[in-house]
């Protein structure tokens, strides 16, 4: 009765698919969850009676097209509605409005700078070239540039083939952005602080590093690769908040004759003769399956359910070297009614979009001091949607969800654990930064929960409140992720397989992890594959 | 007269470097300097009657063996030390002191010690594979001529010959910073200090901000893991 043919650990989005595919292949699969309710941090929960918190994750793009439609997402109830444009507050009273529309978004950055406006083409082709780069390999399987396996070889021949056929002025473009910091890369375009602060944002989001530190670049790129229906680049809400997605790829699984266990806390992976034979939970509840998926981090899944002794000591360091740093924490308000903010028309379509209040790089690489120095930055960079405006069931008619996300939130306080008080401070923190540009905004707070590293961890599983579950710079992506020599879903262990935002191609809920880890399992079971190839681009 | 055949604006080391190369070949060379003395960053001033100091540049690691043989620079008088220990100063006086491959003082354990060795030894593989690179012009990724396949292919044999678990490493390290290389390898505060000052030194950079791509590292010799790799090994 507890005998399956694959355990998934965690029912996040990435291991709902990868259970999906593996039961669309026709195994009896079962993902385990310990919470009692599915999602991860990909959720919408009912914390303020009439208002839909997506209390982790709060938007989405990244979320891949091929698996929306062969999984047939919308059909199970998900629909992404995008959101136009954003908005960076300034202190002077002023505001720079990100409009999606080509001509009023020039015409926005002509009134701040002519030189800006007339860059913003030059630059938006650029960055989309790089898009163009990564976009094929989200789902695929990494390489390894150390194997001399004929399928590795043929990858990396393809991959230093696509590279090469930029020719060299591209290709040293290319280097140079993957390595560069994004506020070099955007100083290398504009002039004008507001704007390059308002895109420098997407760079550090989930991010342990500074506007200035090299490889943020990249994590701007993360931020661009994905799209909402084909529009590349574009972000949407899920009606219903992110739980909206859980619930559409937990209905594709169980259409599948998946089976969801929630209240399943795993305590450990049971090895019998160097093969995988199943997970023990902390209730003493036995599950046996030749294999098991871990949608756990590579540090949780290493180093806190799997035995040592069942590990070579290799993987044990590179585990514990793995970079899941916190850096940030998030505040869910339900609001009496619509915040007005200084110099912008509450109607105003740009109301719907993404809000900041950063308005220069230096503030935003101030904010990342107070990391290194180990506390909440005291003038964080805040990624604030109000997302009731695009998607009504959020709240009750005439009031407001607000979503802040809070970039920086170290995972210790000057080395200790997180308190309470530390917690009211970090809160304090943000709500004073968005009543300094909105007078009307604290008296509409009805409730809020504020989530710091600390909650994150606790709730969500996520070591340190890394949101990305590791970080994003260039020793932990591709084939290095979530460590060289392991990049491609398979554990040390026989049977043993990751499916996380920890493996290729990284976080976001981009559920790529969870198809192509299915796709190698699959492959070793020698079952047809059931995970769709990448789409091309135009 | 004035009619040369190469003329080197600056005399620092490389404008002479490469003013006796051409002119070794039999060429017509002309260095000029703005100073009233050759040198550059590569020079001695004699600060106060009798004390003399290096002017700019304060210490040797790098200059190229292969390049002192060549131009005989040893008959021409220069004379090189022996490598000196490098020692960072606590404030209770048990001081660290980094000399070859041994550590000692400030509390260091064998655990330390063990960890130093393997550090060094790591960056030593890689120093010698950029060591090759040195030596050859970057190469040009896309357009290349066979003097740049030659490179890239003795590049790929390095990598090669550096075994699998080596190239893993590489293939994190340099795209790392040194405050996360310091922290995988040694526990001890002033060891990891010491051995980080190198990679700032000279940089707009603190210890979190460094980081190179491979390709970076191989084309630019002079980068900040370069400078790692070279100053201590």
């Amino acid at each position: 009765m507890n005998q399956y043919d694959a355990i998934v650990i965690g029912a996040g989005h990435n291991g709902l698919t990868n259970g999906a595919y593996l039961a669309k292949a026709g195994l009896k699969v079962a993902v385990l969850e310990r919470n009692p309710y599915i999602g991860g941090a990909t959720v919408s929960r009912e914390l303020h009676k009439g208002w839909w918190y997506s209390n982790c994750s709060y938007v989405s793009s990244l979320l891949r097209p091929e698996i929306t439609r062969d999984l047939e997402l919308p059909r199970h109830g998900l629909q992404v509605v995008s959101f136009g444009g954003g908005d960076t507050f300034m202190r002077n009273g002023d505001y720079f409005g990100n409009y999606s529309d080509h001509d009023r978004h020039y015409r926005e950055m002509a009134r701040h700078s002519k030189r800006d406006a007339n860059a913003y083409d030059r630059y938006a082709a650029d960055t989309s070239l790089q898009t163009k780069l990564i976009r094929p390999y989200l789902m695929r399987t990494p390489p390894d540039p150390t194997s001399m396996k004929p399928r590795d070889l043929r990858d990396l021949l393809e991959f230093a083939r696509s590279f090469m056929d930029l020719g060299e002025e591209k290709l040293l473009d290319t280097i140079k952005f993957w390595t560069a910091s994004v506020g070099d890369y955007l100083n290398e375009y504009f002039e004008t602080d507001v704007i390059k602060a308002h895109m420098a944002g997407s760079g550090i989001i989930g991010t342990a590093l500074g506007v200035y530190s090299p490889g943020t670049a990249y994590v701007l790129l993360h931020h661009y690769m994905g799209d909402v229906d084909g529009n590349v680049g574009a972000w949407g809400f899920a009606r219903g908040g992110m739980g909206a997605i859980a619930n559409a790829l937990s209905k594709a699984f169980q259409s599948y004759g998946g089976e969801i266990i929630c209240d399943a806390n795993v305590d450990e992976v049971i090895v019998k003769g160097g093969r995988v034979a199943g997970v023990a939970l902390k209730d003493g509840t036995e599950y046996k399956a030749p294999i098991v998926v871990s949608n756990l981090d590579p540090k949780r899944t290493f180093l806190d359910i799997t035995n040592p002794s069942d590990l070579p000591k290799d993987v044990l360091k590179k585990a514990r070297n793995f970079k899941i740093r916190g850096s940030s924490g998030k505040l869910n308000i339900a609001l009496d009614g619509l915040p007005v903010f200084h110099g912008l028309d509450p109607r105003n379509r740009l109301m719907a979009g993404d809000l900041h209040f950063s308005d220069s790089l230096e503030r935003q690489e101030r904010a990342y001091d107070d990391w290194k120095a180990g506390t909440w930055s005291k003038d964080p960079y805040l990624d604030m949607m109000i997302p009731s405006l695009t998607d009504p069931t959020m709240a009750p008619p005439g009031k407001h969800m607000m979503s802040v996300f809070v970039q920086y939130a170290p995972p210790k306080v000057e080395g200790r654990e997180w308190t309470d008080e530390d917690k009211d401070g970090f809160e304090k923190s943000v709500i004073d930064q968005i009543s300094n540009y909105s007078p009307n905004f604290r008296d509409l707070i009805l409730h809020c929960e504020t989530r710091t590293p600390r909650e994150i961890e606790a709730e969500v599983g996520l070591t340190e409140g890394n949101i990305f579950m590791g970080e994003l710079t260039f020793d932990q992506l591709l084939f290095n992720r979530p460590f060289p020599g392991y990049a491609q879903y398979r554990s040390p262990i026989k049977g043993m397989y990751m499916c996380s935002s920890g493996t290729h191609p990284g976080g976001g809920v981009m559920a790529a992890p969870g198809a192509n880890a299915a796709r190698e399992i699959l492959a070793d079971l020698k079952k047809p594959n059931t995970v769709p190839g990448g789409y091309a681009d135009d | 007269m004035t009619d040369y055949d190469a003329v080197i604006i600056g005399a620092g080391h490389n404008g002479l470097i490469c003013a006796s190369y051409l002119a070794k070949a039999g060429k017509n060379v002309l260095v000029l300097d703005a100073r009233a003395e050759p040198g550059g960053c590569a020079s001695s001033r004699e600060f106060s009657p009798g004390f003399n100091v290096s002017d700019c540049a304060q210490w040797l690691s790098q200059l190229d063996r292969s390049i002192v043989k060549d131009l005989d620079l040893a008959s021409a008088g220069l004379n090189l030390g022996q490598p000196k220990a490098t020692i960072s100063l606590q404030p209770d006086g048990n001081h660290l002191i980094l000399d070859g491959d041994t550590i000692s003082g400030a509390g260091i354990d064998s655990a330390d010690q063990a960890a130093y060795r393997d550090f060094k030894s790591m960056v030593r593989s890689f120093a010698k594979l950029m060591t090759t690179l040195y030596r050859s012009r970057p190469p040009k990724l896309v357009e290349q001529n066979w003097t740049d396949r030659l490179t890239l292919m003795k590049l790929g044999l390095g990598l090669k010959l550096l075994g699998r678990e080596r190239l893993r490493d590489l293939m994190r390290v340099v795209m790392i910073n040194i405050y996360d290389v310091m922290n995988e390898h040694f526990s001890h505060a002033a060891l990891k200090s010491t051995l980080a000052l190198d990679a700032v030194t000279g940089t707009n950079m603190g210890p979190r901000s460094l980081i190179r791509s491979t390709a970076i590292c191989m084309l630019l010799p002079g980068n900040i893991w370069h400078r790692l790799v070279q100053l201590r090994s």
